[in-house]
């Protein structure tokens, strides 16, 4: 029994013994201050954030300007409004905030669709398979097809329904592929539907990811290809764009003007491509940080913040909209009978 | 089998520690008196002070080589090497409110050549006792990169197994410190057949791309026999 006894009491020790060395070990959690979340904050976007060097701000001049303001919080709510302001200062829509209550992100461009205007003056035999579907299909006269993708946010097999859609327009003359309004979702949706305009294997985007704590430190760039896949639609495709065009809906840009029958027609898109990763603050709110930069295959050159240029430019102006008119569309159409 | 208490911290994922009680498997087999082959799977799920998620699997096969140095009348004592592989898989959820986000994963891949020490003592003749210690000395280690998995990095050189493979870095026990402690306690219900009780202690830091660090204490039962 003296021996069990014994057996129990070194267990015990050794238990209590490893307790008391979990802290010295391994470390604890930061504390939960104000001063202690800005600074978990500012050094997540230190160490991971890919576009610095494209910011009109100095984020080490950031954080003196908001080092003193700091200790004078008293509230949650006070909190939550500096750091959504130093994120602000780098105005990129993958940069998020979020507390139990609050949200903060970089407020999206309203763009130029006009749902009702299109509806009522240019589509006909509007139709969408399900609510679900990120799709909405109908025809602009006799002899062309209007295609909108809202978004590339859902389940994969919801986009592979492009294969039976293009199948069903391709006896028409002509696509319009409405991308406006569209704030992305999944590279991989994306390219599921880029996929069947494309005629070969070809580079879409290169990629390089910030690895390490230099703002300057990134990996080797990634070639990003698209191939042929299901069906392969080889009539002429407009493709409109605007401001309102965001992320995986930009690479989507990027692989389509690749394509021999595409052409880019509209504004300049966002220039938001940043692939975020979710950290965690002491408080426990969570913040999403971009962590990689895409390369136009062309030349090597960013388009964040200054958006994709479309191969022709048009704009939607004030007379447009007295007279009721979608600049894009009208010259979708001309471009498309031409 | 046993529950084991973990306290971890992986700055790839967060910069707050999470713990939490898991699942451990642990299943040993014996051949003549040198050989011994281990295997370890552990499982659960951990939590950090503000209830944000890690999913973690781990699991390790060993091989230890342990012949007896020397031998009196209170017990066996045996020093040698082993060889293991280790891995582990975490993945993060964050939670706010009511939306959830999915965080990085991150884990390792570790194999190791490890210093033994294993000492058997009679205690009463029904009672015995093992009482070992292991220290790693040479690793090779695999771990996420610094923004993402490392496949990912190396899709422009080819993603190939073997690019992935050696994209991990040999350590040694100065620069990623690791030691196990253990203690196991037998009580014989027949001659072949015994009872098990036992506590480990495992400390474990990895320094790149970023510091992962880990102690996990776990208590286990089981039966051994002998043929």
């Amino acid at each position: 029994m003296d021996t069990l006894k014994n057996i129990i009491y070194l267990l015990a020790l050794f238990f209590f013994f490893g307790q008391g060395c979990k802290e010295t070990l391994v470390g604890s959690s930061p504390a939960d201050s104000p001063r202690e979340n800005f600074d978990q904050l500012w050094q997540g976007f230190d160490q991971h954030y890919s576009y610095f060097e494209i910011k009109p701000y100095s984020w080490d001049s950031l954080y003196h300007s908001y080092f003193q303001t700091i200790d004078t919080i008293s509230s949650d709510k006070l909190l939550f409004n500096v750091l959504s302001d130093l994120l602000s200062k780098l105005s990129d829509f993958h940069v998020t905030l979020r507390s139990d209550t609050e949200f903060y992100s970089s407020p999206p461009d309203p763009g130029t669709l006009d749902k009702i205007l299109l509806e009522l003056k240019y589509l006909n035999n509007i139709s969408r398979s399900s609510d679900e579907s990120p799709f909405l299909t109908a025809d602009i006269r006799e002899d062309i097809s209007y295609l909108r993708i809202d978004t590339f946010r859902g389940k994969e097999y919801l986009f592979k329904e492009i294969d039976s859609i293009l199948e069903n327009l391709y006896y028409k003359k002509g696509l319009i592929l409405d991308l406006r309004s569209n704030g992305g979702g999944s590279d991989i949706n994306s390219q599921i539907v880029m996929s069947r305009f494309a005629d070969k294997k070809t580079l879409i985007r290169k990629i390089r990811y910030r690895n390490g704590p230099q703002h300057t430190d990134f990996s080797k760039p990634i070639f990003d290809y698209v191939e042929p896949n299901g069906f392969y639609y080889d009539k002429p495709v407009v493709l409109l764009t605007d401001r309102s065009v965001y992320s995986a809906a930009e690479d989507f840009i990027l692989g389509m003007r690749q394509f021999p029958d595409v052409l880019v027609l509209g504004e300049r898109t966002a220039g938001s491509s940043g692939n975020p990763a979710t950290f965690d603050l002491p408080n426990g709110w969570i913040y999403t940080v971009p962590r990689w930069q895409i390369l136009q295959p062309e030349n090597d050159s960013l388009y964040e913040n200054t958006g994709l240029i479309p191969d022709t430019l048009v704009y939607q102006t004030e007379r447009d909209d007295i007279f009721l008119q979608d600049a894009k569309m009208d010259a979708a159409v001309r471009l498309l009978l031409q | 089998m046993g529950i084991s208490d973990y306290y971890s911290k992986d700055e790839i994922v967060s910069n707050s520690v999470f713990e939490g009680f898991t699942t451990k498997f642990t299943a040993t087999h014996t051949r003549g008196l040198n050989h011994h082959f281990y295997f370890h799977h552990l499982f659960g799920e951990l939590y950090s002070d503000q209830d944000h998620l890690w999913q973690m699997f781990s699991t390790q096969l060993s091989y230890s080589f342990l012949p007896v140095i020397f031998e009196n009348s209170i017990g066996i004592n045996s020093t040698g090497f082993s060889l293991s592989t280790k891995g582990m898989w975490i993945n993060s959820t964050f939670y706010s409110g009511n939306t959830s986000r999915t965080g990085r994963k991150s884990g390792f891949l570790n194999s190791a050549l490890s210093l033994i020490h294993l000492s058997e003592i009679n205690i009463t003749g029904k009672i015995t006792s093992e009482l070992n210690i292991e220290v790693p000395v040479i690793y090779y280690t695999l771990r996420p990169g610094y923004s993402t998995l490392d496949p990912d990095q190396t899709i422009g050189n080819g993603a190939t197994a073997f690019n992935v493979a050696r994209s991990g870095k040999f350590r040694s026990i100065l620069n990623q410190p690791s030691f196990q402690i253990g203690s196991d306690f037998f009580y014989s219900l027949k001659e072949n057949f015994f009872l098990k009780v036992g506590f480990r202690y495992h400390f474990l830091k990895i320094q790149f791309p970023k510091e992962f660090s880990s102690i996990d204490q776990s208590f286990n039962f089981g039966v051994r026999w002998t043929l």
